[in-house]
């Protein structure tokens, strides 16, 4: 019975290694395993984290937000991110986004754009939804082995389907060398992106934009039209 | 009993990597540390590993209550088995023997501290909020589930893609305009389609371009207007708009759940029309029931 008994804990062992689950991630190109992003944004159109014009703090979020809506077509917001650097203080939170984003809007003389936020502890479902319709989300971001301690920090996802998620970080965008392009995309198991989008508050915060993706490159031709 | 002591090592050593001697990220644990006295304790011990150098286990006995890392500076308790939150001051000095890895440029050199906290994560609600802002720049729904979004996205998913590509906005403009025009016609392209007539419906946005900067699609009119499915798959293509709006309804055909009788616009049954067809068609029906069975060769 005992022996039964100190089996089923040597069984269980390999049981309890698999529900840690693999919190490694690689930083690779926009391929990886067999695996493309579900939005592509061209290395040229990726924007480099900055500091705000009036107090130094960080435009991750403010960043983040105007990437995914080029990836989007919206080139109304094209500019965003620099308009808020100059003239407000870093640093940003839902309700900061909201009066962000209108006052940009009301600055411009353009519609609203529609759009989303989650704040929760279940990001997957959420996530799951954007990467399926093909838009890219933006999401906080707490940890990486990049940094090696703990970041309040906002990234892009432009994908989260298959195995993996995938983090588009501000600071560590597309950089040319030479003539060539090297990107630096974080490929991790889904779970260990969810994971990472709630280290700090235990609260993922995501951000999407409403509007259409871009349609998808033309597949073969009618014959007649 | 040698068969219990074989069960119990091969379960150590299965587990032993999961506290003892696995490189330590952040658990997302904020238990309190609840360190024992260790100050001249000597039964807590320092115990390094020459294939991570630049990390220390602390052990009290032969259990593992901690971990030092030289690379970050930050001291990790293990309370009943998980990480604790990471902290400045280890119990015990740690070795001064470790491998202190430096950071690479850029890992650290290149970073600054306002990289790191662009969010105030003090002003996350940690309760479930799903906030949809409408196109007049309203929240419109506020709820704690996702039904709302799915209601939105879900059937996003499933659109058509009708696109109006021209340099000139003006172009574009009209065309959206000639759909506007026919009430019908509108409603179809507010429920069936995705319509994509911005400013990135441009042949030269970097949308239409692959990463080898060649085109993604024929744009060979102005405007060329496409109608695809939601793999692609072009149902439609109209190289200059020669035809103007009569063309729209052709266009609008194409949709592979276009009905007569159910898709909106003018290609439907009209009342008038249904009033006619539909006896018509009773009436057929009956003449053919009623016509004599054909006879059989003999």
């Amino acid at each position: 019975m005992k022996n039964i008994a100190l089996f089923a804990l040597f069984l269980a062992a390999p049981l309890t290694l698999a529900q840690i689950g693999d919190t490694s991630s690689k930083v690779a190109g926009p391929v990886y395993d067999g695996q493309q992003l579900t939005v592509d944004l061209p290395p040229q159109e990726q924007i480099r984290n900055i500091g705000s014009k009036k107090d130094g703090a960080g435009m991750c979020v403010f960043s983040s937000i105007e990437m995914a809506a080029l990836a989007q077509g919206l080139e109304q917001m094209r500019g965003w991110r620099n308009w808020c650097a100059e003239n407000y203080t870093g640093g940003g939170w839902p309700a900061r986004v909201d009066q962000l984003l209108e006052a940009w809007w009301k600055h411009k003389g353009i519609d609203p754009i529609p759009y989303y936020q989650y704040e929760g502890r279940d990001p997957e479902a959420v996530l799951s939804l954007i990467d399926r319709t093909g838009r890219m989300a933006c999401i906080t971001y707490g940890w990486s082995p990049r940094y090696g301690q703990q970041i309040a920090h906002m990234t892009c996802c432009p994908s989260f389907r298959g195995k993996f998620g995938v983090c588009l970080d501000n600071n560590f965008v597309a950089k040319k060398v030479g003539d060539k392009w090297v990107e630096e995309y974080e490929w991790m198991d889904r779970a260990e992106l969810c994971r990472r989008t709630k280290i700090g508050s235990g609260s993922a915060w995501i951000f999407c934009w409403l509007t259409p993706p871009p349609p998808p490159p033309a597949r073969s031709p009618p014959k007649e039209s | 009993m040698k068969r219990s002591l074989f069960f119990m090592v091969g379960f150590a050593l299965l587990t032993l990597p999961l506290i003892g001697f696995s490189r330590w990220g952040p658990s997302g644990c904020d238990l309190a540390s609840a360190q024992p006295a260790v100050v001249g304790n000597p039964s807590f011990r320092w115990v390094m590993r020459p294939d991570v150098p630049d990390e220390a286990y602390l052990y009290n006995g032969n259990s593992q209550v901690g971990g030092w890392s030289a690379a970050t500076q930050k001291y990790r308790p293990i309370i009943n088995g998980i990480w604790g939150a990471p902290t400045d001051s280890p119990p015990i000095a740690p070795p001064t023997n470790l491998v202190r890895k430096e950071p690479s440029v850029e890992e650290k050199g290149g970073l600054k501290l306002w990289q790191l906290d662009g969010v105030n994560i003090d002003k996350l609600s940690k309760q479930e909020k799903h906030h949809l802002h409408s196109d007049q720049g309203k929240i419109v729904i506020t709820e704690s589930d996702i039904q709302p979004l799915l209601a939105v996205l879900a059937d996003d998913s499933k659109k058509l893609w009708l696109s109006v590509w021209s340099k000139d906005p003006a172009k574009r403009q009209r065309v959206v305009a000639d759909m506007r025009a026919d009430p019908a016609l509108w409603k179809w392209v507010q429920e069936r389609c995705h319509l994509w007539t911005g400013e990135a419906a441009r042949p030269d946005h970097f949308l239409e371009k692959d990463r080898d900067g060649q085109p993604i699609r024929a744009i060979d009119g102005d405007p060329t207007i496409s109608l695809q499915d939601s793999r692609g798959v072009e149902l439609w293509h109209d190289a200059g708009y020669k035809v103007g709006a009569a063309s729209l309804q052709d266009l609008r055909k194409r949709d592979p759940d276009y009905r007569p009788d159910r898709t909106p616009g003018p290609g439907g049954l009209t009342a008038t029309e249904a009033n006619v067809m539909i006896p018509a068609i009773l009436l057929g029906g009956l003449i053919l029931l009623m016509l004599p069975p054909r006879k059989e060769d003999p």
